[in-house]
């Protein structure tokens, strides 16, 4: 059983070695080929930020828009109103 | 007379064995968890009830032709619940934050030592009489500090498919109590001043390198860790499908109505391994045991890492966000953010914070693939 436990433990301590050395290496590759390719084709492609943006403008606009006729018809009451109540 | 006899034979008070009885208890309790404490509720809210059908006796839910025992194999036994979780999970993440700042993926890695250094507590263990480890065993609990439920879920069905129900509820609950088990450890370690430190605006990421980074990530892991590609080629699937913009209609059924499907089916599943003769051992306290030890060393890890890179960065890095790189996507990222928040009103880390955060699961999801390449059951 001793030697048993032993030789689980020198297991253990040898999948540690192996384990993060193959995280650490999986990961910095990872880190380098992001920025190679961020290099590549990072810079002039468009970001999706700006899709996104052109349907809320629209969205504003229509609402403005709305808002000045409801502010028109308001203004024409209320105009309408103080010519009777002079 | 004989026919009463034969009823009362057929009920459950008949038949009831005390530990089925504690067992229904567990499930009520993870029951309550669930929906009194919302601990993770998604999950233990099925676990607790499939629970509690598992132990109910004469019914036979998890006997070869009943309901939970199909609901197992046909989706934990095979592989492909935890699998079409993590696709799910893939359609959700957002790697812009790490692709952004691609250094914090050492601090994804970092975490992970809390997955080996649990690997020894587990084989130690087996000098307590009652516990007999085996190194797959070992494996299979030390991915609990993974903090990744279908990681967890999916090597413990290769590896130790007899502790899946106790290491699924170590690992959903950890998963939880994340908001409690970190934040001391994170201000153990830190001081004021480097709490308040103030990180750099990420830069906008355009969509073609979120494109082009999951078809990456899946030539690395294939190239070098075929093993892993199972759980990071279904996650890059996910991901693939949530940033090319051409199919947002599968992309939408991968992150709500497939995962929530399967879901439902992998907690029952879950639940019917929580029988009583496999839950109620000794081995199941050492595993919630080790469990909260592989999430502590993983948080300090993580932190170390940080602060080492905020020493090299001449204080650019805010050793906090380290502690994110234990997976538990968004909860431990959320946690960063309250923590630093304390610090620094001012200070909001959570986007820097989601940078680790998903480095950590793909680096658990290699960590698991290192376990499953090594350790044969």
């Amino acid at each position: 059983m001793e030697n048993n436990l032993g030789a689980l433990l020198f297991e253990a301590a040898n999948l540690l070695l192996i384990g993060m050395g193959v995280v650490f290496i999986f990961l910095t590759i990872l880190i380098f080929l992001i920025k190679l390719m961020s290099s590549l084709v990072g810079k002039n492609a468009p970001t999706p930020a700006a899709p996104v943006a052109t349907p809320n403008i629209n969205r504003n606009t229509g609402k403005s828009a709305q808002d000045k006729k409801v502010v028109a018809a308001i203004s024409a009451a209320v105009h309408q109103y103080r010519q009777d109540n002079k | 007379m004989e026919g009463l006899m034969t009823l009362w034979a057929s009920t459950g008070i008949a038949n009831f064995h005390y530990q089925q009885l504690i067992m229904i208890a567990v499930g009520f309790g993870l029951l309550y968890l669930a929906i009194a404490k919302k601990f993770e509720p998604l999950l233990l809210l099925p676990i607790g009830f499939g629970a509690v059908l598992t132990n109910i006796p004469v019914a036979g839910f998890s006997d070869p032709g009943g309901l939970l025992y199909y609901v197992y194999h046909i989706g934990i036994d095979t592989g492909v619940f935890p699998l079409l979780i993590f696709m799910g999970v893939g359609a959700m993440t957002d790697f812009g934050a790490l692709i952004a700042n691609p250094k914090m993926l050492l601090l994804g890695a970092a975490a992970q030592t809390g997955i080996f250094a649990t690997l020894f507590g587990a084989i130690l263990l087996n000098l307590i009489p009652g516990f007999e480890f085996t190194l797959a065993d070992a494996s299979a609990i030390a991915i609990i500090g993974g903090a990744d439920g279908p990681t967890a879920i999916f090597l413990a069905s290769r590896l130790a498919p007899d502790l899946l129900g106790a290491i699924a509820v170590a690992a959903y609950s950890y998963m939880a109590l994340v908001p409690i088990i970190q934040p001391p450890i994170m201000k153990a370690l830190t001081n004021k001043e480097e709490r308040k430190i103030v990180m750099e605006q990420l830069r906008p990421v355009s969509q073609r390198e979120k494109i082009i980074f999951p078809l990456m990530v899946l030539v690395i892991s294939l190239l070098l860790l075929p093993e892993a590609t199972p759980l990071v080629g279904m996650f890059c699937l996910g991901n693939l499908m949530r940033e090319c913009g051409v199919v947002d209609r599968l992309s939408k059924t991968a992150q709500n109505e497939l995962i929530n499907i399967v879901t439902i089916a992998l907690g029952l599943a879950v639940g019917s391994k929580l029988s009583a003769e496999a839950f109620l051992t000794v081995e199941t306290l050492g595993i919630l045991a080790l469990g909260a030890v592989a999430f502590g060393i993983g948080t300090a890890c993580g932190v170390l890492m940080a602060k080492l890179m905020c020493k090299l960065s001449g204080g650019k890095i805010n050793p906090l966000i380290g502690a994110a790189g234990v997976s538990a996507v968004p909860m431990a990222a959320r946690v960063v953010n309250k923590v630093g928040l304390e610090a620094n009103p001012h200070n909001f880390l959570l986007m820097h914070a989601m940078g680790p955060n998903v480095a950590g699961v793909l680096g658990s999801a290699v960590a698991a693939g290192i376990l499953l390449a090594l350790v044969s059951p």
